[in-house]
This record gives C-alpha cells, sequence and structure tokens, in this order.
C-alpha cells in the first residue's frame, strides 16, 4: 500500500544567483568557474513587481554562499530575518523569535527543491538542464546573459523565463512569470572569500 | 476413456491453459456471513494481489536512474506487466492539486486550523514573510488565488504524511543512511495465480541479474506473484516426485514380482484410467482442479493398484489352473466391499461445504471407481492366458502368518501399539494457521520486509473495516476515530495510518473550515492589504461547493488507495482503515486491540486469521466425519460379518489410524485438518488389508493375500514417504500421518485372519 501522494504542483520558485567569471563562454566553462567560487558574500535588492501591488515589493540584506555548507539569507529591510539553506535542512529566525527548522525527512518538497538549489549553487549545471533549456550569450565587455526557459512542470506553469546576468561577478537575477509578475534580485559588492567567519559558521550549525 | 482424453486434450491443448488453480484461497469456502468483509477483501486483494514492486538499491542516484531506465524499457517487454509505473508523471504531480483546488475554501492543514483559531494576526505575518522569501516561491498567481497561502499548506500537510519519498528526475527515490533506494512498481498483466505469467519469471530474473551486473545495485522485488509462483513450482514438483516416485516403484515391483509384461500392462492401465477420468471429471464439476487435490489425488495411484495387485496375485499363485473369471470371484467380495468402505469415507468429505475437500473427494471417489471398474471389467478379459511366471518364495510369509495363529501376538502387538499411541496422543497439538499451506521461502521474505520497510508501510498491517449509515456519517466517524489513530502514531504504538479521511474531509469538517477561512478574511484582509499595498483590498468571493467522495475516486489520485473506500452494500456505507506496523511490546498491541474491540461499528478484517478459524472449523467437522465413518463401516461390517469379525476387521486400521497420529505429534508435527484427512485414508487402505484376510475362506491362500497387500503397502509408503519431504509443512505432516499409518495397518493386518480353529 504505497503512497504515491507526491509533489503536486505546489507553487515553489527559486533563485538562482552564481558568480561567474568574465572568461565564461559556454556552459562547460561557465560550470567549471562555478566549482571553483568556494565562498562569496555580498549584497543583495530585491524587487518583486506583482500586478496585485501598488508599487514594487523591496527588500534588501546580505548573502553568503559556500559550496561546502550551503546559503546565508540575511534580509535587512523591510523586517530583519535569516534564511539558512544548508543541504538538507532550511532554517528561518526572525529577530527575537525561535528558529523553525524545516528538515528534509519531514517535508521532501522542501529538500527536493533546496536540493535543487544546492546543485545550483555549485555549479552543477547540468541538474539545470534537465530542467531548462539553457542559452547562453555573452558581449566583448565581459558581459554575460544565461537564459533558462523551463521545459516541464511545475516550473513551465510559473515562470516564463529566468535570466542571470553577471560580468566578473554575478550582477542580476531575473525571474519572469507567466502573467507578467516579476522578481528582480540585483547583487552588488560580491567578493570571494577563503574562510568562514565563526558567526557564519554558526550559522549553518543547527 | 477415449472421451475422458478427448476432453481432456481439448481443455488444454486447445485452451492453452492449465485448467489447474493455484491460490490456496481457492480450497476455501467463500465467507458468506459478511458481505462487507467479503467485499473488502475481493477489492484489497485484487489491487494488491497483482501489484509488483521492484526496488534499486544503490550509492548513486544517477546510477540508479539509468539501471531503472534500462530495467523498465525491458521489463514491459517480458508480458508480464500490463502497466509499468517508474516515473510520476507531470500530470499526475499536480492531480493532488487539479482536485483540490476548486475547494480551497473548505480545506485547511490541521496545523493552519489550530493556528488561525488561536493567532489569526499570525497568518498575516507568515504570508508578508513568505512574499519577500525568495525561496517560499510565491508567485503572483498564487497570491491572487490564495492570498492567505492557506491551499499550499493543506497540499504540503496531505503529502508529507507518511511518505519517505522524494522525486528524484521524476523517479522515486528515498534515501536511508548512504544507500538510496529507487521505486518501481508494476502491474501484472493479470492473476497473480495465472500459470502463464508464472512462467515468465525466469525471464524478469534474468533481466534482474542483467541489471544488477551491469549497473552494480542491487534489486529487491516483492508481489503476490513470487509466493505463488513459488508454490506452484514446489507443489509441482512434489506432485511429480510423488507421482512419478510411486509410479516407478509400482513397475519395479509388478516387473520383480510377476516378472511379465501383462501385469505391468493391466496394472499401468487401471492408474491410468482412474487418474485420466477423475482429472477430468474435477475439471469438468469445478472448472479447475486445485494443487492441493492433485498432490493428494497423486497418492491415489498408491491406493487404486490395490485392486489390481489382488487379482494380479491371483492370477500369479493359480499358474495353470487359472481362470480369469473366477479369479475375479475368489477377490470380488474384498475389492467390492473395499471399495464401498472408501467411497464412504469420501462420500463425506464430498458433503463438506468446503470446496478443496469437495475436489479432494470427487477426485478420489472417480479415481477409485475407475480402478475398481477396471479390473472387475476389464482384467478377465485382457488376463485370460495364466501366468507363466514361477511362484515366489512366500516363505517367511508364512512365518509371519504363522506367529499371527498365537493369541499371545494377537492380544499383544495391538495392545502394546494402543499404549504407545496413547503415551503418543498426549503430545498431540492442533494448529490450524493457513500458513503452513503456503511454503514461504524465507528469501521472499526478507525482501519484503526490507521493501516495505523502505516504503514506510511496515510488514504488519491491521486492516479495520468500518461501517456508517452514510458517505458522510462514515468519514465523521474516521475523522473521530482518526484523532486517536494519530495519538498512537505520535506514541509509537503504529508506524502510519491509511484513511480516505486524508484525502477528502466529511462535509461537517469542510464547513467548519469554510466558515473559519470566511473569518479569517473578515479580520485579516484588510491587513494584510494594507500591509502588501495591494491595488484592491482582497475579498472571500468563494461560494461552498461540497467535495465529495466520487470526486475524489474518479481522481487519477485514488489510483493509490481509492480501494479502501468499499462505498454502499446494502444501504451501509463501509471502508477500510489500515494500521501499519502495531508495536509490540504486548501492552500497546493490547491498547490497539482492547480500543477496537471496544467500537461497535469496527471489525477487524484478518484474512490469515478468519482462514484459520475456517480450517479449524472443518479440522472438527472432518474429526467427527472421521468418527461417523468409522461408526458407518462398523453398523455395515456387524451387518455382514457379525460382531466378533467385525472388530477384527476394525482394530487393526483403527489402531493404525490411532498410531499414526501419536507419532505425527512425537515428530511435533502440529495436528491439521490434513492430518485427520490422512486417518481418512488409512482407515480406507487400512480396511483393504482386513478384509482381503477376513474374506480369504482358506488359511493356505493367506501369503497370496499378504503378498498383495505388502506389495500395496509397498506401494503406498514409497508415494507417502516421498511427501513426506514436502516443504509445505501441511503435506509433509500428511505425508507422516498416512506412511505410519500404512505401516501399522500393514503389520496389523494378519489380524483379521480367522483362526485355524474357527475354520
Amino acid at each position: 500500500m504505497f503512497s504515491m501522494r507526491l509533489f503536486q504542483k505546489i507553487v515553489f520558485s527559486f533563485l538562482l544567483f552564481c558568480s561567474f567569471s568574465l572568461t565564461a563562454l559556454t556552459l562547460e566553462q561557465l560550470q567549471q568557474q562555478l566549482m571553483m567560487q568556494q565562498i562569496l558574500r555580498g549584497d543583495f535588492s530585491q524587487s518583486k513587481t506583482l500586478q496585485m501591488f501598488n508599487q514594487p515589493l523591496l527588500s534588501d540584506g546580505a548573502f553568503l554562499l559556500s559550496q561546502q555548507q550551503g546559503l546565508i539569507w540575511r534580509q535587512h529591510n523591510p523586517f530583519p530575518v535569516v534564511l539558512v539553506l544548508a543541504k538538507d535542512k532550511l532554517r528561518q529566525q526572525f529577530e527575537g523569535q525561535d528558529a523553525a527548522v524545516i528538515d528534509a525527512q519531514d517535508n521532501p518538497m522542501v529538500f527536493y527543491f533546496s536540493h535543487f538549489f544546492l546543485s545550483l549553487f555549485k555549479g552543477d549545471l547540468s541538474a539545470l538542464e534537465s530542467q531548462f533549456s539553457l542559452s547562453l550569450t555573452a558581449n566583448k565587455k565581459g558581459h554575460w546573459r544565461l537564459h533558462l526557459e523551463p521545459k516541464q512542470p511545475p516550473l513551465n506553469n510559473i515562470f516564463k523565463y529566468i535570466d542571470i546576468e553577471g560580468e566578473n561577478q554575478i550582477q542580476r537575477l531575473t525571474l519572469i512569470e507567466l502573467k507578467g509578475d516579476s522578481s528582480v534580485i540585483n547583487f552588488t559588492n560580491v567578493r570571494q572569500q577563503t574562510q568562514l567567519s565563526p558567526q557564519d559558521k554558526d550559522a549553518f550549525e543547527f | 476413456m477415449v472421451f475422458c482424453s478427448a476432453v481432456l486434450i481439448q481443455q488444454t491443448v486447445f485452451s492453452n491453459k492449465w485448467p489447474i488453480e493455484t491460490n490456496v484461497l481457492a480450497l476455501l469456502p467463500e465467507n458468506k456471513q459478511d458481505k462487507f468483509a467479503q467485499k473488502a477483501f475481493e477489492q484489497i486483494s485484487d489491487s494488491m494481489n497483482n501489484r509488483v514492486v521492484f526496488v534499486l538499491k544503490g550509492k548513486n542516484r544517477d546510477n540508479l536512474v539509468s539501471a531503472a531506465k534500462h530495467f523498465t524499457g525491458r521489463l514491459s517487454k517480458i508480458g508480464l506487466f500490463a502497466q509499468v509505473n517508474a516515473t510520476v508523471s507531470d500530470e499526475q504531480q499536480q492531480a493532488w492539486g487539479a482536485l483540490y483546488f476548486p475547494y480551497r475554501a473548505q480545506l485547511l492543514s490541521e496545523a493552519s486550523k489550530l493556528n488561525l483559531q488561536t493567532n489569526p494576526e499570525g497568518r498575516t505575518h507568515h504570508v508578508i514573510q513568505q512574499v519577500y522569501n525568495p525561496f517560499s516561491g510565491v508567485s503572483g498567481q498564487e497570491l491572487k488565488s490564495d492570498p492567505f497561502l492557506l491551499f499550499r499548506d493543506y497540499l504540503n500537510a496531505r503529502s508529507n504524511s507518511n511518505n519517505n519519498f522524494l522525486l528524484y528526475q521524476n523517479y522515486l527515490l528515498s534515501q536511508v543512511d548512504d544507500n538510496a533506494y529507487l521505486l518501481i512498481q508494476a502491474h501484472l498483466a493479470g492473476d497473480a495465480y495465472d500459470s502463464h505469467l508464472q512462467s515468465l519469471l525466469p525471464q524478469l530474473q534474468g533481466l534482474e541479474n542483467d541489471v544488477e551486473q551491469q549497473f552494480h545495485v542491487k534489486l529487491l522485488h516483492t508481489g503476490t506473484l513470487f509466493y505463488a509462483a513459488y508454490g506452484t513450482n514446489s507443489a509441482k514438483s512434489e506432485i511429480s516426485t510423488i507421482g512419478f516416485g510411486s509410479l516407478i516403484g509400482i513397475m519395479l515391483l509388478l516387473l520383480l514380482v510377476y516378472r511379465s509384461a501383462l501385469p505391468l500392462m493391466l496394472a499401468l492401465l487401471s492408474i491410468g484410467c482412474g487418474l485420466l477420468v477423475a482429472f477430468v471429471c474435477t475439471v469438468w464439476v469445478f472448472g479447475k482442479v486445485h494443487l492441493f487435490s492433485l498432490v493428494f489425488g497423486a497418492s491415489l495411484i498408491g491406493v487404486s493398484i490395490d485392486y489390481a495387485f489382488h487379482y494380479l496375485t491371483e492370477r500369479l499363485v493359480d499358474e495353470k489352473d487359472w481362470h480369469a473369471s473366477d479369479g475375479l470371484k475368489n477377490i470380488f467380495n474384498a475389492i467390492t466391499l473395499g471399495l464401498i468402505t472408501s467411497l464412504i469415507g469420501y462420500l463425506g468429505l464430498l458433503m463438506a461445504p468446503f470446496p478443496g475437500l469437495q475436489q479432494l473427494s470427487l477426485f478420489s471417489i472417480v479415481g477409485l471407481l475407475c480402478a475398481y471398474l477396471t479390473v472387475v471389467l476389464c482384467y478377465p478379459a485382457l488376463a485370460k492366458t495364466p501366468s507363466k511366471t514361477k511362484q515366489p518364495n512366500l516363505a517367511y510369509f508364512r512365518v509371519w502368518l504363522q506367529c499371527w495363529q498365537s493369541k499371545k501376538i494377537q492380544v499383544l502387538l495391538p495392545s502394546i501399539l494402543v499404549v504407545l499411541a496413547l503415551v503418543g496422543l498426549t503430545e498431540v497439538h492442533f494448529d490450524d494457521d493457513i500458513r503452513q499451506l503456503q511454503a514461504m521461502p524465507e528469501a521472499l521474505i526478507s525482501q519484503e520486509k526490507t521493501i516495505k520497510g523502505i516504503v514506510g508501510v511496515g510488514y504488519q498491517q491491521r486492516l479495520l473495516l468500518i461501517k456508517a449509515s452514510s458517505e458522510e456519517l462514515l468519514l465523521r466517524r474516521l475523522e473521530q476515530l482518526s484523532t486517536t489513530f494519530k495519538q498512537w502514531q505520535a506514541d509509537g504504538v503504529i508506524q502510519s495510518v491509511q484513511s480516505v479521511d486524508q484525502f477528502i474531509p466529511s462535509l461537517q469538517t469542510q464547513q467548519q473550515n469554510y466558515l473559519q477561512i470566511k473569518s479569517l478574511y473578515e479580520h485579516q484582509a484588510e491587513v494584510l492589504s494594507e500591509k502588501l499595498n495591494f491595488k484592491e483590498m482582497i475579498t472571500f468571493k468563494q461560494s461552498f461547493k461540497p467535495l465529495l467522495m466520487g470526486e475524489y475516486l474518479n481522481s487519477s489520485v485514488a489510483k493509490a488507495l481509492g480501494f479502501l473506500w468499499l462505498g454502499e452494500i446494502e444501504g451501509q456505507y463501509a471502508t477500510v482503515v489500515v494500521l501499519n506496523d502495531i508495536k509490540n511490546p504486548e501492552h500497546q498491541a493490547l491498547l490497539v486491540e482492547t480500543y477496537i474491540s471496544q467500537q461497535s461499528d469496527i471489525t477487524v478484517l484478518d484474512k490469515a486469521t478468519e482462514v484459520s478459524t475456517i480450517f479449524a472449523h472443518y479440522r472438527v467437522f472432518i474429526g467427527e466425519m472421521l468418527l461417523a465413518v468409522y461408526f458407518l463401516i462398523a453398523l455395515l461390517l456387524v451387518g455382514y460379518y457379525g460382531a466378533k469379525k467385525a472388530f477384527k476387521v476394525l482394530l487393526p486400521p483403527f489402531v493404525a489410524g490411532l498410531v499414526a497420529l501419536a507419532i505425527t505429534a512425537a515428530f511435533a508435527i502440529p495436528i491439521t485438518i490434513f492430518n485427520l484427512l490422512a486417518l481418512l485414508l488409512v482407515l480406507g487402505i487400512g480396511i483393504d488389508y482386513t478384509l482381503f484376510f477376513a474374506e480369504q475362506k482358506h488359511a493356505t491362500r493367506s501369503e497370496n493375500t499378504l503378498l498383495a497387500i505388502t506389495l500395496s503397502a509397498i506401494t503406498t509408503v514409497l508415494s507417502f514417504g516421498l511427501l513426506a519431504l514436502s516443504e509445505t509443512q501441511a503435506i509433509q505432516g500428511f505425508g507422516v500421518t498416512v506412511l505410519t499409518g500404512i505401516i501399522v495397518a500393514w503389520l496389523l493386518a494378519p489380524f483379521a485372519m480367522q483362526n485355524k480353529r474357527e475354520k
């Protein structure tokens, strides 16, 4: 008696953000570059433009990506919150509140997406290829854009396309939904780092 | 005979299917008392028996996926399966959403329900936070259709209750420690007991080995098919062992003693006639012959040959004085009485409302009758010429029979045996567990356990049948029970529970949810609209539309567990709830049992226990039958011979029966219905032996009788000795009982001889 009720169309989207090097002209090269980035940190600003909203929803903060550990997303405005995405766990903590942890074993759906996220950050473009058709364009000034069109549900029921742009570093991530709603995340001040700070190390411990 | 052969050929060759039934349950009477239980079993076993589950185990997920692709691609070509489900299609992935979305204003997860009651403001905060969170994936579309994001929580809760799997490249994958397990389900192209499908298993095995070697993965499988095929194969090999074993034994004996081709041909003729006509008649009456009837039926070879032995022995010892019709006259009374006593036993079985026993008895009655008729009608015509073989040396027999003239032996030997038997009988214990009938190979059981562990359903399942007078009341009752079951789950008493109320809430609950969601909009819509700066304030527009069971059953998602819903039966609605892995320690199991027994509308469905109860019932029935048969035969004999002689005829088979039972018990074999059937056979054969001695008018001819029954006993012992080697405990026990019973019956048979003084 096997329960098959799995993975319905939950409207999950995801965020792609990576850092690419200037010379990456092919997907293989891009992937290689990505794999070499061990630890990246920087600032982000997000703008959500939905038809329901009078004006775009703005937020900003800082992020840290570790090939080994995962991702830390520290939102500063409009309200502070810390999201930590580890290999098979997701933690969310508001200021002055207890952290909420979602475990992969209890929530395979989230695990599925977090796994997907992490393979993205590790530069595993081959995993992306099963879900998206990828096209890469680059100009002579070193600006490149990776265009991703979802091939299958649930993603193609939500997104028209996703663009990742960058030069030396990743600069912008654009997610365009089918009905024209969009999210744009701009990355600034992105830099490589050799070691995790004790504070970041602690953040991954949960 | 020609007609029978023609029918058999038509049945088997042209329909290209052996009319042989291998499902153990087909032996049993249908459960006519409880229509609900019957329907539940039919629906569940249809859905369970025709399913096969494969699990690929390995460290590397991508390698597992490649192996799965390779495997499923070739799996479909074997012709064993109508459908192979390895990947979850996009449509399947979205089916739950498609089913529930129109009713989202009536659906709330347990957590949301509680949350809305205690802290509706918290919901608004949660939504705002989710909208900002880039990982939550809230799209404009979703926010528009479900501004409080309640529907995603509902779907999530549905998909995450007892489910160990995640989707990896559309394959179902489970991770346990270092190993990944990929699940593939397949539906058989027919019945698990279909011999054609079972014959395709070697191809499947070959494919599995290929995949294991090529991809360095481990492939496990489970399903009724494998057990059924194993049972069929072992039963088939047992039939042929017994059949060929006793046939070869008989042929060797015949050649050794009669040293001529004619007796051999005659003997084979009566065996062949008996088996063929018996088989055809049984197929004709029942449509199918059960394998068990055949296994026991094969033992008929040893019985039906007896009539032939007596005739042929007459011919052998008469030498030149042989007159074919006189020979028949000498043994006619004895073999006719022997036939009648055997038929009395088998006719009793025919009256049992138990298809298995009816088949067995019909098979035996027809077989014996044919063998008898062959001897009576054909032998005199076919064996006109006297035997040219020299009489065998019967000196030992003479000595043995001489001993029996002593009063001491006549009293002592049976008495000693009776005392021994009574001691042994204290060891008797009864066991009606149906699992004795099914050979359960360890390898299959351990695979099943592993797979069930991975899938998370647990090895032990408890099925509960729950009834109510309407769909709505049944769902309400399930919801009420679910609170208890969930508490058990939380306490670790059970591993999980599967029930249709997990998919369709009662209308009562739907209305409560609807009001709760409406109230949330009334109090929080303005706050949320303001905080997220919506162009228009959100409003609650949905009207209530009942989500009914039919909607779920029509959806493709019902494929998995829809069979739990039995629907309407005679104005009542019924469903099955599955409790997985009721954990020992005892007191926890007791907690479950006690609770269930207190609920008047719950029936525990337990096929094994039910069947075992039926077995116990029929064990008692056969026991009573056996006594009745003894009584009837005693009456018959007293009427025919008078009390003293009747006692002499009946005592040896009776003692043989006691000893057989005692020895079986001494081997620590539990006594079942099959051992009692064996006693019936011991009576039937044993009384043949004594009847011949009793019918022997001239003491000098007793050697001939002893020769004939010795030959007959050797063949019977040969065939049942082989049966005692069976892997199936019930058959093994049957073999041991018959074996020992026949030996004792043979040993005591001269007891029925007339004393010289009485002559």
